[in-house]
């Protein structure tokens, strides 16, 4: 069990504008999209965080990571220098999945392979009838196929995505958060993290569940957008956290401008570790530099 | 004393409603029902605490629960509710109401006898740009509304699709029915009742069912409301909701993110739902999903039926019945309930 306090990178450079994600608008995101669909462009930017001492990267596993992880194991400098920090799954797909073929037919196919003969064959085998007593080995697996694309790469940490961490929350399943954290630090040797959009309610779960010290990705902005139940119940629970705490979000989807953001994470004495969204070239050293200026 | 819950349904909406109901202080989710014994096993594995049973209706004979979740296919909505009904429960049930007008006028009729408190997932309503866009609208904001253009695209059927969805016996219709449907019932919260539906629809890659389809609802006062909607529209690859809403006094553009007011004088405001977003009691797939928990919770407490209860859900029924049979017969139809 990991005791210590669990050490990351400051600056984290987010994916979201590699896969044209953007939370304001549908719009900008595509803009972004089109500005980002070249593998060179992204090994350029990794290149200039690294360039600008930040070595820190954030991957969802989008179906098109793969592109990008072989990219970085073909660079000497990437492969050594970046870490990644890895967020499963890709809820997307499953989502999509789930709606398009219902629950047992996507877990099917998700665990069993693609062909109907291979679910048949799956679900024949003892894996069915230990599923029965240890569903939480199915997810183990889970972890095992979003995992595959960062062979060989240096994984910092592994983060239980925002929406599946929330709904643990939700049914107070802390053996399930338990269960995450105990083989992503085994298996992996990679800090078993978790996202979150109500901080208060996981960092009282983790503690309940003695769980961690680890590390939370959360929003925090000024506006308060998506920090719940309210941006002061955060600010109190983040004060007093055992936990190491991730900013996301801190522009609040483009509604604050970078140095009134950056400002107020600055004046939280527990906010010194963030992930920042970049574009382009001057704007990554733009926002790295008011990052630095805030958060020392 | 906390409020029991009956999760029926433990797919994609249920796992999420039954979080966000857990999460509230009144409720609590003390069993799931599900007909497939995998997904019935996989739950009861993590959720020791809760009741798991494969029929619903030997959940609703042996587990005193004072209200359901229904977030099954929706061809089993009604024979579901009605079943909950006669054990005096209250529910809520996902959208949309059922795959028939008839089915759904069944249910209304059994729940009004009861005096249950109902409550249909239509939770476009919850979206604070889209709550506050009705707010101006009925603070005069842009005066008289003469005329609204909505569009609803998603990216979801981009080729031929299997399952329920795709079978008209058991869907009860295509994108108008599973999709589109928020929108109608937005245009319905909004503006009231059309006296006129006319439509067109389209399939594009479904063999049964619709892909498209153009909607004009023509309201009391001169207000015409025309609304696109598509499964198919490949570069909307999330869910896009839009209303473009014209006023003698103004326009209100509107969609799930943003919201954008011009005044008579050509005065810009610009508003977003990052900008709106205040705290919610929990979030997990965005706070209109909180809000709408909230609101049932509130409702079975005090036992008035919030804004979006079946005989709202059952307006939205006979709106989506008329634009099927304004698109058959290819001519207008009037609304009559």
């Amino acid at each position: 069990m990991i005791t210590e306090t669990p050490v990351i990178d400051k600056i984290i450079l987010g994916d979201n504008q590699f896969w044209g994600v953007n939370h304001l608008s549908q719009d900008k995101g595509k803009e972004t999209e089109k500005k980002f669909r070249s593998i060179e462009e992204i090994r350029s930017l990794l290149h200039t965080a690294l360039d600008n001492g930040v070595s820190g990267v954030m991957f969802s596993t989008h179906p098109m990571i793969y592109s990008i992880t072989d990219m970085m194991r073909a660079d000497a400098r990437l492969k050594e220098s970046m870490h990644i920090y890895v967020n499963v799954p890709y809820i997307v797909k499953y989502v999509r999945m789930a709606s398009e073929m219902g629950m047992l037919k996507s877990v099917q196919t998700v665990f069993g392979g693609q062909g109907i003969l291979g679910s048949a064959a799956f679900l024949a085998s003892s894996a069915y009838g230990a599923l029965t007593n240890d569903y939480l080995s199915l997810t183990n697996r889970l972890i095992d196929i979003e995992m595959n694309p960062f062979h060989d790469l240096k994984v910092k940490a592994i983060f239980l995505h925002n929406a599946l961490t929330d709904l643990a929350i939700g049914y107070g399943m802390s053996d399930v958060l338990r269960s995450f954290y105990d083989y992503v630090g085994n298996t992996y040797h990679a800090i078993p993290a978790f996202g979150t959009l109500n901080f208060p309610a996981l960092d009282e779960l983790l503690a309940q569940a003695n769980i961690g010290p680890t590390v939370i990705m959360t929003a925090v902005n000024k506006n308060g957008f998506l920090m719940n139940p309210s941006r002061q119940a955060c600010e109190k629970s983040i004060a007093t956290s055992k936990n190491v705490v991730l900013a996301m979000a801190t522009l609040a989807s483009g509604s604050l401008k970078p140095e009134e953001a950056y400002a107020y994470l600055g004046s939280l004495s527990r906010v010194d570790h963030v992930v920042v969204g970049v574009s382009t070239k001057e704007h990554a050293e733009q926002s790295f530099s008011t990052v630095r200026k805030y958060l020392v | 004393m906390k409020k029991k819950i009956g999760l029926i349904g433990v797919g994609k909406m249920g796992i999420l409603h039954g979080a966000l109901f857990n999460r509230l202080p009144n409720v609590e989710v003390v069993a799931m029902a599900d007909t497939s014994p995998f997904v019935v096993k996989i739950f009861r594995s993590v959720l020791p605490s809760v009741a798991f049973y494969s029929s619903y209706e030997k959940m609703l004979e042996e587990k005193r629960v004072d209200a359901v979740i229904i977030s099954t296919p929706s061809f089993s909505h009604v024979p579901i509710a009605l079943r909950a009904i006669a054990h005096d429960v209250d529910v809520f049930i996902e959208k949309p109401l059922s795959h028939t007008l008839v089915s759904a006028k069944d249910l209304h009729a059994a729940a009004k006898q009861r005096q249950i408190i109902s409550m249909v997932g239509y939770c476009l309503r919850y979206i604070p740009t889209f709550a506050k866009a009705r707010e101006m609208v009925q603070n005069g904001a842009i005066g008289k509304v003469v005329r609204v253009e909505a569009d609803m695209f998603i990216s979801d059927v981009l080729a031929p699709q299997h399952g329920w969805r795709y079978d008209p016996q058991k869907s009860g219709g295509g994108v108008v029915m599973d999709f589109g449907v928020h929108m109608i019932d937005l245009l319905y919260w909004f503006f009231g009742r059309p006296e006129t539906v006319s439509a067109t629809t389209k399939k594009l890659f479904s063999e049964r069912v619709e892909d498209e389809a153009t909607i004009s609802f023509s309201f009391a006062n001169a207000l015409e409301a025309h609304m696109q909607t598509s499964w198919s529209s490949a570069e909307h690859r999330k869910s896009y909701s839009k209303m473009k809403i014209i006023g003698d006094a103004g326009e209100i553009i509107v969609t799930d993110q943003t919201l954008r007011i011009t005044d008579a004088h050509g005065h810009v405001t610009d508003d977003s739902y990052a900008h709106m977003y205040r705290g919610y009691y929990f979030d997990i797939g965005g706070p209109h999903y909180s809000v709408q928990a909230q609101r049932f919770a509130e409702a079975i407490e005090s036992r008035v039926n919030p804004e979006a209860d079946l005989e709202a859900a059952l307006v939205v029924q006979y709106l989506v019945d008329s634009i099927y049979r304004s698109a058959a017969t290819r001519a207008s139809v009037p609304l009559y309930l």
